[in-house]
Protein backbone atom coordinates (compact mmCIF):
# COMPACT_ATOMS: atom_id res chain seq x y z
CA UNK A 1 0.00 0.00 0.00
CA UNK A 2 1.21 3.53 -0.81
CA UNK A 3 2.47 5.57 2.16
CA UNK A 4 0.13 8.32 3.19
CA UNK A 5 0.76 11.58 4.95
CA UNK A 6 -1.46 13.90 6.95
CA UNK A 7 -2.06 17.59 6.43
CA UNK A 8 -4.62 20.09 7.59
CA UNK A 9 -6.65 22.51 5.49
CA UNK A 10 -9.16 25.27 6.09
CA UNK A 11 -12.46 24.92 4.31
CA UNK A 12 -15.80 26.75 4.40
CA UNK A 13 -18.47 25.09 6.64
CA UNK A 14 -20.93 25.10 3.76
CA UNK A 15 -18.55 23.26 1.42
CA UNK A 16 -17.70 20.74 4.13
CA UNK A 17 -21.40 20.07 4.65
CA UNK A 18 -21.83 19.44 0.91
CA UNK A 19 -18.83 17.08 0.92
CA UNK A 20 -20.21 15.14 3.88
CA UNK A 21 -23.68 14.90 2.32
CA UNK A 22 -22.27 13.60 -0.96
CA UNK A 23 -19.96 11.16 0.87
CA UNK A 24 -22.87 9.74 2.84
CA UNK A 25 -24.91 9.38 -0.34
CA UNK A 26 -22.09 7.41 -1.95
CA UNK A 27 -21.22 5.33 1.19
CA UNK A 28 -17.78 6.90 1.38
CA UNK A 29 -16.02 8.81 4.07
CA UNK A 30 -14.92 12.43 3.74
CA UNK A 31 -11.31 11.54 2.94
CA UNK A 32 -12.28 9.03 0.22
CA UNK A 33 -14.57 11.54 -1.47
CA UNK A 34 -12.01 14.37 -1.44
CA UNK A 35 -9.27 12.04 -2.73
CA UNK A 36 -11.49 10.80 -5.55
CA UNK A 37 -12.42 14.37 -6.53
CA UNK A 38 -8.79 15.49 -6.58
CA UNK A 39 -7.70 12.43 -8.59
CA UNK A 40 -10.47 13.04 -11.13
CA UNK A 41 -9.46 16.70 -11.40
CA UNK A 42 -5.80 15.79 -11.99
CA UNK A 43 -6.76 13.12 -14.54
CA UNK A 44 -8.90 15.64 -16.39
CA UNK A 45 -6.11 18.27 -16.39
CA UNK A 46 -3.61 15.70 -17.58
CA UNK A 47 -5.92 14.60 -20.44
CA UNK A 48 -6.43 18.24 -21.49
CA UNK A 49 -2.65 18.80 -21.50
CA UNK A 50 -2.15 15.62 -23.54
CA UNK A 51 -4.60 16.92 -26.15
CA UNK A 52 -2.93 20.36 -26.16
CA UNK A 53 0.42 18.68 -26.74
CA UNK A 54 -0.96 16.64 -29.65
CA UNK A 55 -2.49 19.81 -31.12
CA UNK A 56 0.75 21.76 -30.70
CA UNK A 57 2.83 18.97 -32.24
CA UNK A 58 0.53 18.63 -35.25
CA UNK A 59 0.55 22.41 -35.77
CA UNK A 60 4.34 22.53 -35.54
CA UNK A 61 4.50 19.77 -38.18
CA UNK A 62 2.15 21.78 -40.41
CA UNK A 63 -0.58 19.17 -40.11
CA UNK A 64 -3.05 21.42 -38.29
CA UNK A 65 -4.29 24.85 -39.42
CA UNK A 66 -4.31 27.94 -37.17
CA UNK A 67 -8.10 27.73 -37.00
CA UNK A 68 -7.95 24.09 -35.87
CA UNK A 69 -5.26 24.90 -33.32
CA UNK A 70 -7.42 27.64 -31.82
CA UNK A 71 -10.04 25.02 -30.94
CA UNK A 72 -7.58 23.28 -28.60
CA UNK A 73 -5.59 26.23 -27.21
CA UNK A 74 -6.43 29.61 -25.70
CA UNK A 75 -5.52 32.80 -27.61
CA UNK A 76 -2.52 33.39 -25.32
CA UNK A 77 -1.33 29.81 -25.75
CA UNK A 78 -1.57 30.13 -29.54
CA UNK A 79 0.54 33.33 -29.39
CA UNK A 80 3.07 31.63 -27.08
CA UNK A 81 3.35 28.59 -29.35
CA UNK A 82 3.77 30.74 -32.48
CA UNK A 83 6.50 32.72 -30.70
CA UNK A 84 8.03 29.47 -29.43
CA UNK A 85 8.25 28.10 -32.98
CA UNK A 86 10.36 31.06 -34.19
CA UNK A 87 12.35 31.08 -30.93
CA UNK A 88 13.29 27.41 -31.39
CA UNK A 89 14.11 27.90 -35.08
CA UNK A 90 16.46 30.80 -34.21
CA UNK A 91 18.25 28.67 -31.60
CA UNK A 92 18.59 25.72 -34.02
CA UNK A 93 19.95 28.10 -36.70
CA UNK A 94 22.94 28.75 -34.44
CA UNK A 95 24.18 25.21 -35.01
CA UNK A 96 27.51 25.25 -36.81
CA UNK A 97 28.08 22.17 -38.93
CA UNK B 1 30.07 31.21 -20.69
CA UNK B 2 27.67 32.50 -18.05
CA UNK B 3 23.91 32.06 -18.08
CA UNK B 4 21.06 33.43 -16.01
CA UNK B 5 18.63 30.52 -15.84
CA UNK B 6 15.14 30.18 -14.44
CA UNK B 7 13.79 27.13 -12.61
CA UNK B 8 12.32 25.44 -15.68
CA UNK B 9 15.51 25.87 -17.70
CA UNK B 10 17.69 24.52 -14.90
CA UNK B 11 15.42 21.50 -14.42
CA UNK B 12 15.35 20.85 -18.18
CA UNK B 13 19.14 20.81 -18.32
CA UNK B 14 19.34 18.68 -15.18
CA UNK B 15 17.01 16.11 -16.81
CA UNK B 16 19.63 15.54 -19.53
CA UNK B 17 22.38 12.98 -19.08
CA UNK B 18 25.12 15.56 -19.74
CA UNK B 19 24.37 17.98 -16.91
CA UNK B 20 27.69 17.28 -15.14
CA UNK B 21 29.56 18.00 -18.36
CA UNK B 22 27.59 21.21 -18.90
CA UNK B 23 28.34 22.62 -15.44
CA UNK B 24 32.00 21.75 -15.89
CA UNK B 25 32.20 24.15 -18.83
CA UNK B 26 29.52 26.76 -18.11
CA UNK B 27 28.38 28.81 -15.13
CA UNK B 28 24.78 29.31 -14.10
CA UNK B 29 23.54 32.22 -12.06
CA UNK B 30 20.12 32.17 -10.41
CA UNK B 31 18.24 34.34 -7.96
CA UNK B 32 16.62 33.80 -4.56
CA UNK B 33 13.25 33.52 -6.31
CA UNK B 34 14.54 30.60 -8.37
CA UNK B 35 16.08 28.95 -5.31
CA UNK B 36 12.71 29.22 -3.57
CA UNK B 37 11.02 27.42 -6.49
CA UNK B 38 13.74 24.76 -6.60
CA UNK B 39 13.25 24.15 -2.87
CA UNK B 40 9.54 23.62 -3.52
CA UNK B 41 10.36 20.96 -6.13
CA UNK B 42 12.92 19.40 -3.79
CA UNK B 43 10.24 18.70 -1.18
CA UNK B 44 9.21 15.66 -3.24
CA UNK B 45 11.25 12.53 -3.81
CA UNK B 46 10.39 12.23 -7.52
CA UNK B 47 12.65 12.84 -10.54
CA UNK B 48 12.19 16.62 -10.62
CA UNK B 49 12.61 16.76 -6.83
CA UNK B 50 15.94 14.95 -7.05
CA UNK B 51 17.06 17.12 -9.98
CA UNK B 52 16.08 20.27 -8.06
CA UNK B 53 18.39 19.19 -5.21
CA UNK B 54 21.27 18.49 -7.62
CA UNK B 55 20.85 21.81 -9.43
CA UNK B 56 21.03 23.87 -6.23
CA UNK B 57 24.60 22.66 -5.65
CA UNK B 58 25.76 23.98 -9.01
CA UNK B 59 24.44 27.52 -9.25
CA UNK B 60 25.74 30.89 -8.18
CA UNK B 61 23.15 33.01 -6.42
CA UNK B 62 23.01 36.62 -7.56
CA UNK B 63 20.55 39.46 -7.17
CA UNK B 64 19.51 41.99 -9.81
CA UNK B 65 19.87 45.64 -8.82
CA UNK B 66 16.58 46.60 -10.44
CA UNK B 67 13.61 44.68 -11.78
CA UNK B 68 12.49 45.13 -15.39
CA UNK B 69 9.01 46.57 -16.02
CA UNK B 70 7.43 43.28 -17.10
CA UNK B 71 4.25 41.62 -15.95
CA UNK B 72 5.59 38.06 -15.64
CA UNK B 73 6.18 35.59 -12.77
CA UNK B 74 8.59 36.72 -10.03
CA UNK B 75 11.26 34.10 -10.74
CA UNK B 76 11.36 34.82 -14.49
CA UNK B 77 11.36 38.56 -13.81
CA UNK B 78 14.34 38.29 -11.47
CA UNK B 79 16.27 36.12 -13.95
CA UNK B 80 15.53 38.32 -16.95
CA UNK B 81 16.56 41.40 -14.92
CA UNK B 82 19.76 39.75 -13.69
CA UNK B 83 20.66 38.52 -17.16
CA UNK B 84 20.07 41.88 -18.81
CA UNK B 85 22.05 43.80 -16.18
CA UNK B 86 25.06 41.52 -16.39
CA UNK B 87 24.84 40.63 -20.09
CA UNK B 88 24.45 36.93 -19.31
CA UNK B 89 22.64 34.68 -21.78
CA UNK B 90 19.12 34.34 -20.41
CA UNK B 91 17.73 30.80 -20.39
CA UNK B 92 14.08 29.98 -19.93
CA UNK B 93 11.63 27.37 -21.18
CA UNK B 94 8.71 29.65 -20.45
CA UNK B 95 7.65 30.68 -23.97
CA UNK B 96 5.04 33.03 -22.52
CA UNK B 97 7.53 35.01 -20.41
CA UNK B 98 10.03 34.99 -23.30
CA UNK B 99 7.38 36.36 -25.68
CA UNK B 100 6.30 39.11 -23.28
CA UNK B 101 9.93 40.16 -22.72
CA UNK B 102 10.60 40.32 -26.45
CA UNK B 103 7.37 42.16 -27.28
CA UNK B 104 7.60 44.73 -24.48
CA UNK B 105 11.32 45.49 -24.17
CA UNK B 106 12.93 43.53 -27.01
CA UNK B 107 14.78 41.35 -24.53
CA UNK B 108 16.37 38.30 -26.11
CA UNK B 109 16.15 34.98 -24.29
CA UNK B 110 17.09 31.46 -25.32
CA UNK B 111 15.34 28.15 -24.74
CA UNK B 112 17.41 25.98 -22.40
CA UNK B 113 18.41 23.47 -25.12
CA UNK B 114 20.53 26.29 -26.56
CA UNK B 115 23.17 25.11 -24.07
CA UNK B 116 23.23 21.70 -25.81
CA UNK B 117 23.71 23.52 -29.11
CA UNK B 118 26.65 25.48 -27.69
CA UNK B 119 28.15 22.24 -26.36
CA UNK B 120 27.70 20.70 -29.82
CA UNK B 121 29.32 23.73 -31.51
CA UNK B 122 32.20 23.42 -29.05
CA UNK B 123 32.50 19.74 -30.08
CA UNK B 124 31.75 18.57 -26.54
CA UNK B 125 28.59 16.77 -27.68
CA UNK B 126 28.03 14.65 -30.77
CA UNK B 127 24.97 15.18 -32.96
CA UNK B 128 23.53 11.94 -31.53
CA UNK B 129 24.03 13.22 -27.97
CA UNK B 130 22.48 16.55 -28.93
CA UNK B 131 19.35 14.88 -30.32
CA UNK B 132 19.19 12.27 -27.54
CA UNK B 133 19.33 14.92 -24.79
CA UNK B 134 16.75 17.18 -26.39
CA UNK B 135 14.49 14.14 -26.65
CA UNK B 136 15.19 13.17 -23.04
CA UNK B 137 14.13 16.61 -21.82
CA UNK B 138 11.08 16.75 -24.15
CA UNK B 139 9.69 13.70 -22.37
CA UNK B 140 10.03 15.22 -18.90
CA UNK B 141 8.53 18.64 -19.45
CA UNK B 142 4.99 19.95 -19.74
CA UNK B 143 3.04 20.15 -22.99
CA UNK B 144 4.28 23.46 -24.44
CA UNK B 145 7.98 22.94 -23.63
CA UNK B 146 7.73 19.29 -24.58
CA UNK B 147 6.25 20.00 -28.00
CA UNK B 148 8.77 22.78 -28.70
CA UNK B 149 11.67 20.52 -27.70
CA UNK B 150 10.33 17.81 -30.01
CA UNK B 151 10.10 20.35 -32.80
CA UNK B 152 13.73 21.35 -32.15
CA UNK B 153 14.74 17.70 -32.25
CA UNK B 154 13.03 17.18 -35.64
CA UNK B 155 14.69 20.32 -37.09
CA UNK B 156 18.12 19.19 -35.91
CA UNK B 157 17.62 15.71 -37.37
CA UNK B 158 17.21 17.26 -40.82
CA UNK B 159 20.44 19.30 -40.63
Amino acid sequence: MTDTTQFSMRIEEELLRLIDEKAEEEYKNRTELIKEAVLNYLKDKSEKERLKRIGAELWLKGELTDTELKKALSDEEVKDLAFGKKWVEEAVNEIRS
Amino acid sequence: MKFAADTGALLSLACSDVFELIVKHHTFAATDEVIKELKQFALYEDLLGRKAKEVQKTIEIEKPLQLLPLNIEAAELSIFSLGKENKYIILTDDAHAARIAQERIKLQTKPSFFVFILMYNQKRLSKEQLIHNINLVAKQRKWMTGSLYEYAQKLIETI
